[in-house]
């Protein structure tokens, strides 16, 4: 059973993390370490968070928020796999914090069609404006306003985005558990370093290939290294 | 024509629209849109400025108009973009308009400082910190985040609050400024950096990590030292097939189609 003030302030951060991607800030309170930490701070569920914050945070560093590229909704996908893995496992399991992550990225996906989707009402406003200054009275205010508006529909496709996600990805869960956790059990000694990999290939993949590979396995076998005193 | 010293000092802008526009700035991308991008930001992010240049009404109607021209570029580099703007229509408010207007001078600069803007914050320098911030994470330390937010944030807060001022002062010389920063080099180095950070954070999650205690007690076999060999063929499937949200949920969708296989042939023998 989820507690009402728990959702209500899942719902707030979200609120706030997502506005902070495009509309107010951008003071980077919506990547994905940040916003899942302050998410699991809340939720008591710190190291969970950290868990998920990480894959997260590496799997979609490689977008860039440019022009009109809107990349999938990683701030939701953090925000709905940290809630939906502290709601099914108290205390921290990287399985479960894996199979919640899974879980969360199909609504992250539809949340960034959406955002696209609906910032198009903005466009709306933007031909309004010009007719609509040249006649009145106040042309500052009425800048004001229809600047400001654009916050409202950002924090629409803010809930919708945080909504569809925890939707989806609480529906899903159950669905998959039974068969996917005790794998994810198996694996989960391993499952963050195969994780980090794979988002490090995603990240490489945007660099020139020896410098990237290069640069990355210097940093992979110097650390190995130092660890076992090599 | 060469700008006077003593003229501009007659349309100095106080501090109340300076700190007005940094706070304006904070709302910068609140109407983005695809039909003009960020013209009514950026209005709005002059607007304080220009009411404080042009005091006839009519005045300040036709400037907020020039100014909702489409306009797209970084948003760090927008309060800057805006305080060359505002000392171009002080010169042109005190009767010596300079070799380019501020229309211009915003066509001309928009792309290039996006470009600049988007390859060092967006491409180098928050891959840095987020591989910072990932470093410390996979070592349990909860003030990874904090890391990510304060070595992110200061460059680009130095930048949002000094950026309008200086660009007041420098005027179109900015450009000449912002090219000396060598930014698009950064922004190579920064994920160079990056990339060797992610090395060594993958390489404690696989040994000290504080989500994997198990591995942390026992020496890795010889297969962890070919782990940035796995890379080279991950990531020539990332670059030409998938993106990476798609290959999750391909494994995410095979996972399942096994792992329920199993079960059925478990029951059928």
């Amino acid at each position: 059973m989820i507690a009402l003030p728990e959702i209500a302030g899942a719902t707030l951060l979200a609120l706030v993390c997502s506005l902070d991607r495009a509309a107010v800030g951008q003071f980077m309170l919506h990547r994905p370490l940040v916003a899942a930490m302050v998410l699991g701070l809340w939720l008591h569920t710190p190291q969970t968070a950290l868990f998920i914050g990480v894959i997260t945070e590496l799997c979609w560093l490689v977008w860039l928020p440019v022009g009109g590229s809107i990349p999938p909704d990683d701030t939701v996908i953090a925000l709905a796999a940290t809630f939906v893995a502290a709601q099914k496992a108290p205390a921290m399991d990287p399985a479960v914090a894996v199979l919640a992550f899974f879980c969360a990225i199909p609504g992250g996906m539809l949340a960034g069609r959406l955002e696209k989707r609906l910032r198009h009402f903005n466009g709306y406003a933007a031909k309004q404006l010009g007719p609509l200054m040249a006649q009145s009275e106040r042309p500052l205010a009425c800048l004001r306003r229809w600047h400001l508006r654009g916050i409202l529909v950002f924090g629409a496709i803010a809930l919708l985005s945080w909504l569809l996600t925890l939707g989806l990805s609480w529906a899903l869960y159950p669905l998959v558990a039974p068969v996917l956790l005790p794998l994810f059990e198996a694996l989960s000694p391993v499952v963050l370093l195969l994780l980090l990999v794979l988002a490090s290939s995603a990240f490489l993949a945007a660099l020139t290939w020896r410098y990237g590979w290069v640069l990355f396995a210097l940093g992979f076998w110097s650390v190995t290294g130092l660890v076992y005193g090599i | 024509m060469v700008f006077k010293r003593s003229s501009l000092n007659k349309q100095r802008l106080g501090p109340a629209p300076w700190w007005r526009l940094w706070w304006h700035s904070l709302t910068y991308q609140a109407s983005w849109n695809f039909t003009c991008w960020q013209s009514l930001g950026f209005c709005y992010l002059v607007a304080p400025g220009l009411a404080a240049i042009y005091a006839q009404p009519d005045q300040l109607r036709q400037a907020l108009s020039r100014h909702l021209a489409s306009f797209n570029t970084h948003p760090y580099f927008a309060p800057m973009v805006a305080g060359v703007c505002l000392r171009l229509e002080a010169q042109a408010a005190a009767g010596q308009p300079g070799h380019m207007s501020a229309s211009e001078f915003k066509a001309l600069a928009a792309a290039p400082l996006a470009a600049m803007g988007d390859s060092f914050f967006w491409g180098g320098w928050r891959s840095l910190c987020a591989a910072a911030g990932v470093t410390a994470a996979v070592c349990g330390q909860l003030w990874a985040p904090v890391l990510l937010l304060v070595l992110f944030n200061l460059p680009s807060l130095i930048l949002r609050l000094l950026g309008p001022v200086y660009g007041y002062h420098s005027g179109v010389g900015i450009i000449k400024w912002v090219q000396s920063l060598h930014l698009s080099d950064a922004a190579y180095y920064s994920k160079g950096i990056a990339a060797c950070l992610l090395g060594g954070a993958a390489a404690l999650a696989g040994t000290i990590s504080a989500f994997a205690p198990a591995v942390a007690e026992n020496t890795p076999g010889w297969w962890f030292w070919t782990v940035p060999l796995w890379l080279l063929p991950l990531r020539y499937v990332l670059k030409r097939w998938l993106q990476l949200e798609w290959l999750l949920l391909f494994l995410l969708l095979v996972l399942v189609v096994v792992a329920y296989g199993c079960r059925w042939l478990q029951g059928v023998f």
